[in-house]
């Protein structure tokens, strides 16, 4: 805090001398805030160490044997979620605050080692034998139980994962666009009924109160599947100009949404998406392709331009406030 | 020199009071009466819009002045870009034109930060490096284009307080020092890491002493991104990995003189930016600090590797756990000067942001349930093991 800054608001009456003097002390004898330092290596060291157990257990399968290695993996997970359960908050739906810091990683880890006990018992003894379905099945049910019961939101996004995957979409943020065939309708159809289901998770269950600040989470996943699934199916599917109405359909309910929750987020995206698929339509006339291509550009950009500026207006901007 | 600055001025000054009187609020010490009551004698009138309006709004003007620059490129200019010289002067014509319309945007449109802003000055100087560098480019020589550059670069970091541009003076000043010496003769090239750790030494320590002066205190951020990377060229110029892989690739000298040293300043440095970023609560020289052990153990392991590259990564896992955890604990007894309790801000956003990275790193440990690869293949993602079951 700039003492300047204070005498100066102090000369104004905007501030009480006692209170200016007040805060000058508190500046004086404030604690340094090694928070986010430690969390981070803490963070860093779960990682390597997770990666590093994980190698030496490859490189020693023969010695160690596969049963020590379950048994250890299951003993971690274990330790980790009875941790978990130990230092739990008592339930409630709205958000908790976690007593312990590493209550959320023993958390996450128990989830993580789960999955890594399931995939083990699959691949080494074929488990679930040709039952896939199940083998996503459980760990969603779990996930998606612990993110409720424990309040954790990177579990819920985990959960969320492993929806899609039972259903068969990877959803990982970098997976989203290269490990998907959207070429394929099954693909399509499936990834908007999980848009669907999701943004409809997030406006009902804030408007039943529950967990409200999930919302984000199921909603920055539903809102990508499915603006992306509806854009595949406008550019892949054989009757594809069927899905514009839709894409206009979900761009004006996102823009809608976005300014009722002030959330600049959700209104650039539905901007963007809208925007590529209309760009889209336009390189299919054959009109544009030539000199007009630019002026194309010229003249759109303008108008998103345009159209973001007014949104200041549109989200009742204000300087120095900001959302999502 | 404040006078030189493209946006209102009054403005900035107000906009800096608003953020303190904000964080002060946040901690509780002002009451919502006072803040409103500050805001109304504070006013600031620039568009400055969310960060992610901010990055559509940079890429949309990027896409149409590219678009306008293309149209032009293949109607009317076609004659004219027929040699070097002739693009050289069409970038600077489109240079200014671009800077032009930079200047109507904050002055009319009162835009900071706004995207529109940002975009259109990096378009500038990128234009009129090009241009200027195209029209000289008989020369065919690094240091004179990056005295072309200097010019450019410094007047857009001081006139329109961008932080950004700022880093790019200070590298192209360590470029124009390092070409200009290679210039004097044979024996730079045993001392140049010491010149560049005067020189950035040097820097940082003008940047220190500076930094808080009331006449530049528009471009403190600036100077902030200066200091940090002063500090890592610092610790860089001494680094053993870098000197010496430097060294035979530029030179062709294997052997380092004076490689005790340098092992010195590979493995002390780190702690003793981290030892001064505690001692003093200077959070930009703790985490550079923190940062730059990642660099030390990799020199080190690159030089005596054992081979056994996952019983470091187990080791040092586990290190860092364990310091993670007693540091906490000891925090947590109650320390007079740190603590482990979070900073009074908004950290909504820091959470969701963790959700996203979590996802990213260990989502995919997910395996889709009908592809081929099936557990066969298993990858199990960032969080698992890097090989396959």
């Amino acid at each position: 805090m700039n003492q300047s800054l204070l005498r100066e608001l102090a000369e104004r009456q905007l501030i009480s001398d006692q209170q200016a003097a007040q805060i000058t002390e508190k500046e004086r004898t404030a604690l340094f805030s090694l928070h986010w330092e430690l969390k981070t290596i803490l963070y860093l060291g779960v990682l390597l160490l997770n990666a590093g157990l994980g190698w030496l257990i490859y490189l020693n399968i023969d010695e160690i044997g596969h049963g020590a290695v379950i048994a250890a993996i299951a003993g971690l997970c274990t330790a980790s979620f009875a941790f978990a359960w130990r230092h739990r908050e008592p339930f409630s739906f709205t958000q908790t605050k976690s007593a312990s810091p590493f209550y959320d990683y023993a958390l996450l880890l128990g989830c993580l080692t789960f999955l890594i006990l399931e995939g083990y018992l699959q691949y080494q003894y074929n488990l679930f034998g040709e039952k896939y379905g199940l083998a996503t099945f459980i760990p969603m049910v779990l996930f998606f139980a612990a993110a409720y019961f424990f309040d954790h939101r990177g579990v819920l996004s985990l959960g969320i994962t492993a929806l899609a995957s039972w259903l068969g979409i990877a959803v990982t943020p970098m997976a989203l666009l290269s490990d998907n065939d959207f070429s394929s309708s099954r693909l399509i159809y499936t990834g908007l009924l999980l848009g669907v289901l999701l943004c409809g998770a997030a406006f009902y269950f804030t408007y039943q109160d529950i967990k409200k600040h999930f919302d984000f989470t199921y909603l920055n996943f539903g809102v990508h599947i499915l603006f992306l699934s509806c854009l595949s199916g406008l550019m892949v599917l054989e009757k594809g100009w069927l899905f514009v109405p839709l894409l206009a359909a979900i761009t004006t309910l996102f823009i809608l949404y976005a300014r009722r929750e002030q959330s600049f987020y959700f209104l650039m995206v539905a901007v963007l998406y809208a925007y590529w698929g209309a760009s889209y339509l336009v390189f299919q006339l054959e009109v544009f392709q030539s000199e007009l291509i630019f002026w194309y550009f010229i003249l759109s950009c303008m108008g998103v331009i345009w159209f973001l500026v007014q949104s200041r207006k549109l989200l009742k901007y204000e300087s120095g406030t900001s959302s999502q | 020199m404040s006078s030189f600055i493209a946006y209102n001025t009054q403005w900035l000054d107000a906009l800096k009071v608003r953020e303190q009187a904000g964080q002060l609020h946040k901690k509780g010490m002002i009451n919502q009466e006072q803040l409103q009551a500050i805001q109304a004698q504070y006013p600031v009138g620039f568009y400055t819009p969310n960060i992610f309006v901010r990055v559509v709004l940079a890429v949309m003007c990027w896409i149409l002045s590219s678009s306008i620059f293309g149209l032009f490129g293949v109607t009317i200019l076609t004659e004219m870009v027929a040699s070097e010289e002739g693009i050289g002067i069409v970038l600077l014509f489109f240079s200014a034109v671009t800077l032009a319309g930079l200047e109507y945007f904050i002055r009319t449109g009162k835009h900071y930060q706004s995207g529109l802003d940002d975009a259109l000055l990096y378009m500038a100087l990128a234009a009129g490096i090009t241009g200027l560098c195209l029209i000289f480019s008989s020369f065919d020589d690094s240091l004179t284009y990056f005295m072309l550059a200097f010019p450019v670069l410094f007047f857009g970091a001081i006139r329109y307080l961008d932080k950004l541009v700022a880093a790019l003076v200070f590298l192209c000043l360590g470029g124009i020092v390092f070409l200009g010496l290679l210039e004097l003769g044979e024996w730079v090239k045993i001392v140049l890491p010491f010149i560049f750790m005067a020189f950035s030494g040097a820097a940082c320590y003008w940047l220190r002493r500076n930094k808080q002066k009331e006449s530049l205190r528009f471009w403190e951020e600036s100077m902030t991104i200066l200091e940090g990377l002063s500090l890592i060229l610092f610790y860089l110029s001494g680094n053993y990995l870098v000197v010496r892989e430097l060294s035979e690739a530029w030179f062709g000298v294997t052997r380092v003189p004076g490689a005790f040293l340098f092992y010195l300043i590979t493995a002390a440095m780190p702690l003793v930016y981290i030892f001064f970023g505690l001692r003093y609560k200077d959070r930009l020289l703790l985490r550079i600090g923190l940062v730059l052990v990642v660099a030390a153990v990799f020199t080190f392991k690159y030089y005596f590797s054992l081979g056994h590259t996952e019983v470091l990564i187990t080791l040092s896992g586990a290190f860092l756990v364990v310091l993670a955890y007693f540091s906490i604990q000891f925090l947590k007894k109650g320390h007079p000067v740190y603590t482990y309790a979070e900073d009074e801000s908004n950290n909504q956003g820091i959470l969701n942001a963790e959700a996203v990275l979590i996802t990213q790193s260990f989502g995919g440990a997910t395996p889709l349930s009908r592809q081929d690869t099936l557990y066969g293949g298993g990858q199990f993602g960032g969080g698992g093991a890097g090989g396959n079951y």
